[in-house]
Parts: structure tokens; sequence; C-alpha cells
């Protein structure tokens, strides 16, 4: 599967264009940085101080100046005109659309709603090729910022001040990105996951996260969701078709299938979620979850039981 | 080129820019947020008119006062001073009351945005006042002691002051109770 | 003390001059050279401590998923050095030169105001060690020195490691430096309106000093947006105001705009008197006047003015109206203007000179080879959509670290050794200082360069670490150990000041050959600043001075004495 993370390499209309407009200024910047070293390196070298030269004390001509006052204001002027065209093309106005899907920020992970089919998941994005799609941000939190390099363009997640991005994703893949504002002590662990599929391929996905959490199965699961009620872990965590309340910790319904845990900092294998739960803070330094002294046994069951959330 | 007033014409300038960014919060707030308390309920216009009036008054008695010195009539000048003084108390007296008033109907600053940007906005200039006072009860006591001269740089300076100080007020005063009237 | 016959031995430093021998002196001293003086040490020593952060961040930033150093460790060093560099650092350095130079460089024997340039210096102080002095509570500051709301404003405490009370004590510290800051600004402005020589005209006064009062204007209308912003914080924290609460219909946003209103206009005031220097230097070791005084006067106006028209392109990202945008990307284009005049009158006062690479001139060329790449990125930023993609992102931080360090603080170095002789009376050693400047070039460049392509390569801004993505190791790799080869170089810095402090060459009166008044008296000045000084009939009056004597049987004109109030 094809990864990404650059700028380079945009997978999006929009970053294309974007990247495009890139390239026009970074033209325009190395041509200006070429003269500018250039004269600067001549000057240094024709003029170097010679014995018995007396330099001409000329300063002042205003046809020079109205030169580099004129050209520059050109190409500002240019460069200003392409800027206009781009945002236009990039972000058309959201006028009544709805999103495709809403991400809302907390302090360090991203909760997500697909409106149009009631799905609510957590830190893993799946999204559809090929498709103008909307996406909304809010924040319930601090200030944090959502930014997946190969999609172009970051957006502020502003608390009180939802944001939109359009995106036309272009190849099917596994795009990263990150926490691009700064929101406190986990900042840096914040990632961002999109898997991008065939249309169909998501939808299924999409069915399948629909679906309430699969009752416990596999040895010790049963005595881990037990884990899971006493130890009052719902206050935080939601598991549809088991215990549903609390929605400041990410969704557990599909936990299991989840290829990484803890915003994208952790691989989701059994011996990381058990690491996960007997030491949160040990993981990801300032967390939220608090140690809630489990005993080995418990972490044992409620680790089979969450990797059976799939 | 007088260095005194002129130093004193940069400060109000760079005050002038500390009051815009609060005024500007206060009327993006004011005009985009439905406040939980409608200011017009807890606002007694009238009273508060009668200690602007107060303020306003102050600068026409500041001019005088300035006047006086410049002629070197020191009884004069220092009886314009006193009223000027006594008029910013009684602005300062007035704003005291009105948020005595505010607060036993519950509206603080922590309340709602209009207690925020409210308090914010006339504690600020209300300190403003204040430290004017303290300036031209200083000048007050200096030309009691030392006898009036004919160059008046301070009086001059600290009346500059005081004319900013009423001119925030004369802009503070239509944009949070006259407009609350709409 | 009769300043016509001079019966004493003209010190040979600084360390010799009578009046500066004693603790007391300085104390107390309302003497601008001697506050100069203190504001540069003071900002050197809040510069090291600034530099070391930058080397500990750049050690820990060595090699993806490093755990040397705790996230919130590191979130409180990232914080304290653009706190320190922004507003202990380097503002003071540039303060230091303003307030030691202006008097000098238009003839006057002090400031306008020399008890309240004192005031300035000991608030300066005060506030500096109160923000360091968070270290002390074990809970100082974690949120970038533009600290937005509402991370800073609430206090999210189900956390004890979130933002705690360093916050309260950063706001404090920076309410009493701003406050020292807008008094400097006005005594610049006053003392370059009123104590000029009586000849010199506006028209007539130094690039630096006339930098050097415009800057001072935008100290004064900009510190105080700084100051509203940081007052709605701290009645946020301290009283539950709701100024950027969103539950209550406040919005972070309001933070934002008056912190870069602020804030835009700063990183003008963190060049200008950059600028100012670099247009003394470079005419001085050309042997040519500056090109194109006027335009570069306007130039400087032009760019002071439109500063205050591009706060917004910070918010590029924040979701605001398109027209909002609009207006705000033309300023920020527009703005590019100005500073290009500069550059070309740079390299037209150089063209057709005889220049001469003493260590001065050395800087001032690489600052402008330097500061157009910053600018140029600038641009790039001021194009929306690419600042939508790049924007806290490496990429920026390369933009700022150009314009910040390749850009002022290699006039500050310029500065120091075009004017260390002048203030101390002594030379600081070429050897050390081409050392110094080679090492700088190097290990600047090197380490900040590459990180334009860590941000294109996808590394967000304020991590105290990151995955090991494509490329990101090695880009990090190389700036941490290019930024090692900087770190010494500001080591040999430090090394020359200290040892040419006392085993420097003497330096005679105008040791480059300057045109400009402050050569027109001892290295270093008497107290009183000048004997007798020259009249002033253009920007350059000993040059003039020099060409009169030149042209026997042309009477010059009387000079004045140096003492006139």
């Amino acid at each position: 599967m094809d990864t990404f993370t650059s700028v380079l390499k945009p997978v999006t209309k929009e970053a294309s264009d974007i990247l495009s407009s890139f390239y026009i200024v970074l033209g325009v910047a190395a041509f200006i940085f070429v003269i500018v070293a250039g004269l600067v390196v001549y000057a240094t070298i024709r003029f170097r101080r010679r014995e018995g030269r007396e330099p001409k004390q000329f300063s002042e001509n205003v046809w020079l100046e109205v030169l580099w006052i004129s050209i520059p204001l050109l190409i500002v002027t240019g460069l200003f005109v392409v800027a206009v065209r781009i945002m236009y093309l990039v972000n058309p106005p959201v006028l009544g659309n709805k999103p495709d899907l809403t991400v809302v920020g907390h302090q360090w992970w991203w909760e997500l709603h697909y409106p149009q089919s009631g799905v609510t998941a957590a830190n893993e994005i799946h999204l559809p090729v090929g498709k103008h799609l909307l996406l909304r941000f809010e924040s319930a939190d601090v200030i944090h910022g959502f930014w997946v390099p190969s999609f172009g363009q970051k957006i502020d997640v502003i608390p009180g001040h939802p944001n939109y991005m359009w995106m036309t994703i272009t190849r099917p893949g596994l795009y990263l990105g990150t926490c691009n504002s700064f929101c406190g002590m986990a900042h840096a662990d914040m990632r961002i996951l999109v898997f991008v599929q065939s249309p169909e391929d998501f939808s299924a996905w999409l069915a399948h996260q629909r679906q309430p959490a699969s009752p416990p199965s596999a040895v010790g699961a049963t005595k881990g969701a037990e884990v899971f009620r006493e130890k009052n872990c719902v206050n935080c965590h939601s598991i549809a078709g088991f215990m549903t309340r609390g929605r400041v910790a990410p969704d557990l319904t599909h936990v299991g299938s989840r290829t990484t845990l803890a915003a994208g900092t952790l691989p989701n294998t059994p011996e990381n979620l058990a690491k996960w739960l007997k030491n949160p803070q040990s993981v990801k330094k300032g967390v939220l979850m608090p140690d809630v002294g489990l005993n080995t046994d418990q972490i044992k069951y409620l680790t089979a039981y969450l990797e059976g959330l799939k | 080129m007088n260095k005194i007033r002129l130093a004193m014409l940069l400060f109000v300038a760079s005050e002038a820019v500390f009051f815009i960014l609060l005024i500007v919060a206060y009327v993006v707030y004011h005009a985009t947020s439905p406040s939980a308390a409608d200011p017009s309920r807890y606002l007694d216009i009238p009273r508060t008119a009668g200690f602007t009036a107060c303020l306003i008054i102050s600068s026409f008695t500041m001019r005088r006062a300035g006047i006086h010195f410049r002629t070197g009539r020191r009884r004069p000048a220092l009886a314009w001073l006193l009223a000027t003084m006594a008029l910013g108390t009684a602005f300062l007296t007035g704003q005291g009351s009105e948020y005595v008033s505010l607060i036993k109907q519950n509206v603080t600053i922590s309340r709602d945005l209009f207690g925020t940007t409210f308090f914010t906005l006339t504690g600020f200039h209300g300190l403003h006042v204040f430290i004017g006072l303290i300036m031209l009860g200083t000048l007050f006591g200096l030309q009691l002691k030392r006898g009036v001269t004919g160059r008046s740089e301070a009086v001059e300076s600290v009346s500059i002051y005081w004319h900013f100080v009423d001119a925030v007020w004369l802009i503070i005063f239509p944009v949070v109770y006259l407009w609350v009237l709409r | 003390m009769n300043s016509e016959i001079n019966t004493s031995k003209k010190p040979e430093s600084i360390l010799e001059v009578r009046e500066y021998k004693s603790l007391l002196s300085w104390l107390s001293s309302v003497d601008h050279k001697q506050l100069g003086i203190m504001y540069i040490a003071t900002s050197l020593m809040f510069f090291l401590a600034g530099v070391s952060m930058a080397m500990i961040m750049r050690t820990q930033l060595i090699k993806p998923n490093h755990h040397w150093l705790s996230p919130e460790t590191y979130n409180q060093i990232f914080t304290m050095h653009g706190t320190t560099m922004v507003f202990l650092a380097v503002m003071p350095m540039l303060t230091g030169f303003m307030v030691y130079f202006t008097p000098l460089m238009i003839g006057a024997r002090d400031v306008s105001f020399p008890r309240m340039n004192a005031l300035s210096y000991w608030l300066y102080l005060m506030g500096g060690l109160l923000i360091y002095f968070s270290f002390f509570t074990g809970d100082t500051l974690h949120m970038g020195w533009s600290a937005y709301a509402p991370l800073t404003s609430v206090n999210y405490s189900m956390n004890k490691y979130m933002i705690g009370t360093g916050v309260d004590y950063w706001i404090v510290g920076l309410l009493l430096t701003g406050a020292g800051t807008i008094m400097t600004a006005i005594n610049i402005v006053v003392t370059v309106a009123d104590l000029r020589a009586p000849d010199m005209k506006l028209t007539q006064i130094p690039l630096f000093v006339w930098m050097s009062s415009i800057n001072a204007l935008l100290m004064l209308l900009a510190l105080p947006a700084l100051n509203a912003a940081l007052v709605m914080l701290f009645l946020d924290r301290q009283l539950n105001a709701l100024f950027f609460n969103p539950a209550a219909g406040g919005t972070p946003l309001l933070w934002e705009h008056a912190f870069w209103f602020f804030g835009h206009p700063e990183v003008y005031i963190l060049i200008l008197p950059g600028f100012g220097i670099v247009s003394e230097v470079i005419p001085v070791f050309s042997r040519k006047p500056i090109f194109g005084y006027a335009f570069m006067a306007v130039a400087t106006v032009a760019i002071a003015f439109l500063s205050f028209g591009v706060w917004s392109h910070h918010m590029f990202a924040t979701g605001m109206n398109f027209t909002i945008y609009y207006v705000f990307a033309l300023s920020s284009m527009l703005i590019a203007v100005p500073t290009g005049i500069k550059i070309f009158n740079w390299i037209a006062t150089m063209w057709g000179g005889s220049i001469s690479f003493d260590t001065a001139m050395l800087f001032s060329v690489a600052f402008i080879i330097q500061f157009t790449i910053g600018g140029l990125s600038g641009v790039a930023f001021a194009t929306v959509p690419i600042d939508w993609t790049l924007t806290h992102s490496y990429f920026v931080v390369a933009h700022f670290h150009y314009t910040l360090l390749g850009g002022t603080i290699f006039t500050v170095m310029a500065g120091f050794y075009y004017w260390y002789p002048k203030i101390t009376g002594r030379m600081l050693s070429e050897k050390l200082g081409k050392i110094q400047f080679w090492l700088m070039v190097f290990g600047f460049n090197g380490t900040f360069f590459i990180l334009h392509f860590a941000g294109l390569a996808g590394m967000p801004r304020r991590v105290f670490t990151y995955p090991d993505l494509p490329h990101l190791a090695t880009i990090n790799l190389i700036s941490s150990l290019f930024a090692y080869v900087l770190g010494l170089g500001i080591l040999v810095f430090f090394a020359n000041l200290v040892v040419s402090l006392f085993k420097g060459k003497p330096a005679e009166d105008n040791p480059w050959g300057g045109w400009t008044l402050e050569w027109a008296t001892s290295s270093p000045p008497p107290p009183h600043n000048f004997d007798r000084i020259p009249p002033v009939r253009s920007i350059r009056p000993l040059w003039d001075l020099e060409q009169s004597k030149k042209q026997p049987g042309v009477a010059a004109p009387p000079s004045h004495r140096g003492d006139s109030a």
C-alpha cells in the first residue's frame, strides 16, 4: 500500500493545484535569488579594495529605483492573482452542502462522525477515492490543526468556529498526517491516518462500522467485558451495543480493527494494548486517560475483549 | 518644540491603540453574540449620563486652569485645577456606584460576555482616570508649594492626558450605553 | 567639567573611564552609553540562554522517536526559546544599539529623558527575570511564544502537567518589559525630534537614526496591542473572564487577532534597526555613500505603515472569510516591495565601490543574501494556498530563522564588529571574527536551509519528536550537526567579546573611516559625548569635513560646542 507523507507527492486534486502554485513561486523566487546573489557575489569580487582606486561617489539614480520598484510590484501582483485563483479552485464555498465527515479534535485524539450513515469512529479515517468530499472540523477543547501533507492544505480546528475543507482524492492508499497546531503536552503524539479506498470498499467499511460491537468470543474476552463494566470505562469510552455513555475518549466499538492505537502512535497489537492499559502515561505522556489500576489478569482479559471488537 | 508635550502625545497615541483593541473586543462581541444579559436592563443610562457630564465639564475646567497657569494667575489656576479634580472624582464615584449596582444584579466579569467586555473596558478607562487624578493632584501640590512660573509644560502635558481620557469616554459612552438602546 | 581643555590622559578603553569604574555608577546610571551597554550585555546573557535551548532542542530532534527529553520539558524549552529570543535577547540588543548610538549620531549629549531611559532598562531586566522565575515554580510555560487561547486561557486541569502558572509569570513579565519598550520608543522619537545638532536637518540624519525612529513609532503602536491581549488573557485566567471562551460566545480568534496585530509589526521591530546598521556599515566599507538615501527612508516608512496591515496572514488557515484573506494576501505581497528596494540599494552602494572585507562587512554581505532567502519564503507564505499547506510546518520555522537569525542576528554581528571599538575603545579580533563568521555562515545555512525540506516532507513544528518517515531522519540529523557548528561560532563570538575587552588593539577615534558623528569623538566617548561637533551639511559630516580640509582657501563653517543641550 502506498504511504505518502510529503507535500511534494500530492494525492488530491487540490494539493496538485496548490503544488503547481508552489512551483510558480519557487521559480520566481529562484530567479530573484539568482539575480540578487549573483549581483552580490559579482560586486564583492569586481569591486574589492585595490590600491590607488578612489571610487566614484555616486548615490542616486531615480530610474534604477523606478525599475526595482515596478518590476517587483508586477511580480507580486502576478503572484497575488495566482493565489486568488487557486484559493477559489481549492476551496469553493460550502453553501448548503452537508459534510461527508465531521472530525472533532480532542486533546489528543480525533473523533470521527460520518453524518450520512450515522457512523462514529475514532482516529483512523476512511474515505472513498475520486469523490469531491466535504470535511467539517470542530474542536472539543483547544485549537488543533488537521494536516495530511499529501492532501495539501491544513486547516485549524478551533473551538466554537467550525471549519470546512474540500478534497478530491485521486489515488487509494494510506496517507499519514499529524496535528499541526500546538495543542498541549501530547501534541506530537496526535497523528492522523487516512485510508483511502475504492467506493465499494469504503461502503463495505462503513457498513461494518455501523454494526454494534461483536460479543466477546476469544478466550478471556467475556471476563474482559466484565472488567470494562466494573472499572467504569464507559464513563469515557462507549462501545455500541454493549455500554454507551461517555464520549470524551475514543469510541471503542471496532477498536480491534484499527491498525494503530493512541491516535496513530502505537501499532495495534495485543502487547501494545496491554502496555497501554497498564500505564497509558508511559506510552503517551500527558494523555488524559488515568492509570485505572488494572492487575495483570484484568489487562489480559480486557485486551482479549478489546482486540475482539473488530 | 516642547519635548514633554511631544512625549505625552506619543504616550497618548500608544494608549489609544490599547483602548481601540478593548473597544473592538466589546463591539465585536456585542454585535455578534447574543449576550445572556440584556445590557439595557442593567445599565442606568441617565445616571451614567450624569457622571459623564462631570467628566466632559472637567475638560473645560482643565482648559481654564491651563490658561490661568500660562498667564501666571496662581489662585484662579489652582481653583480650576481643584474643580477638575472634583469633577474627575465625581466621575469615578459615579462609575463605582454603577459597578456596585451591577454586581448586585449579578452582572460580573465572569458571568457573560457583556460583563467581561464591559468591566474590562470601563475598568481600564476608570484606571486611567484615577492615574489622571494622581497627576492632577501632583500638579496641584507642586504649584501650591512652589508657585506658578511662566512655563507650564507639565500642566500642558497633563492637560493633553486628561483630554485624552475624556475623549476615550466620549467613545465608550455611545458604544456601550447608547448602542444598547437599539 | 570644562570640555574645552582636556587635561587628563584620554582613557584607552572603557575599563579606564573614571566615571564608569564603580558598580554604583552602573546601577544608578542615567547615561545612555552605560545603559546601552547594559542593554546589550543583559541581552547577550539571555541570548546565550536562548542559544543553549536551541542546542538542546536540536539534540532532542537529532533522530526520530527520540525520548531523551520528555514532551513537557521540550515544550517548555521551545516556548522559552522563542520568548527569550524575541523579547529578551534580540529586541533589547537592538534597543541597546539604538539607545547608545542615536544621541551620538545626532550630536546630542544624551537622550531627552535619561531617567526614563534607565527605568526602561530596569523594567526589561525585572520583566525578564520574572519570566525566568517561572522555572522555579515547577510549572513553567509550555504553549509556544504565541500562547494561543484557549490552551492558555482555560486551565484544563484534569492533568496537572497542562498549562499552569508559568503563563501568569509570562504575562506579567511581558507587561513589564513592554512598558519599558514603550518608554524607550517615546525617548528615541523625542530625542531625534528635539536634540539634533543645530544644523542637522531631518533629511540629514543617518539611516540608522531614521530607521530607529520609525522603529520607535512601531514599538509605540504595536506593544499596546500586546498589552491589551495580555490583559484579556490574564483576566480570563484569573477572574474567569470570557474573552476567549467559546462556550460563552467568546472566541480564540480574538486572541490571534490581537496577538498578531502586535506580532507582525513586532517582526519589523526586530529587523529595522538591523537594516539601519547595515545601511551604515556597507557605505563605510565600500567607501561610497548609501545609494538612494531618500528611497531608503521612504521605503522604511512604507514598511512600517504596511506592517500594521498584514497581521491576518498568520491566520490564513483559520477558516476566515476569503475577502479578508484577499486583502491580507495583497498587503503581504506588497510589503515585499519596499524591502526589495532596500536590498537593491545596498547592492548599488557596493557597486563601483572599493570594498574591504572586514568582519562587519562580511556579516552585512551574508545578511543581504540570507535575508533575501527569508523574504522570498515569506512571499511563498503570502500566496495563501501555499500557506495553507506549509504553515505550522518546519518550512515556516526555516523562513523565520532566515529573517531573524540570517537577517537580524547577522546585522547585529555587523554592528558589534563596527561599533565595539567605539563603545569599548578596543578592536575586536578580526581573526576570531572571520572564524566566527565562517562558522556561522556554514552553521546557520546548514541548519536551516534543509529545514525547508523538512516542512515539505511533512514535519510539523513544535513536536518533541517525530516518526521515522522518509527523509525526516536524514534532514534532522544534518540540521542538528550544523547547529553545533553554529553554536560553536557563537561561542567564538563570546570569546572574542571578552578577550578583546582586555587584550584588544586600542582603537582610534575613527578606525574604519566612518563619516557619521559618532566617529567625531574618542573611542570610548567621554561621558558628555562630544568636545566639539563638526558642522552638518549632509548625511556624511566627516566626509564633508575631510573634503573641506582638502580645499585650501575654503573656510570650513564653525563647529559646535559638544555640550550645547
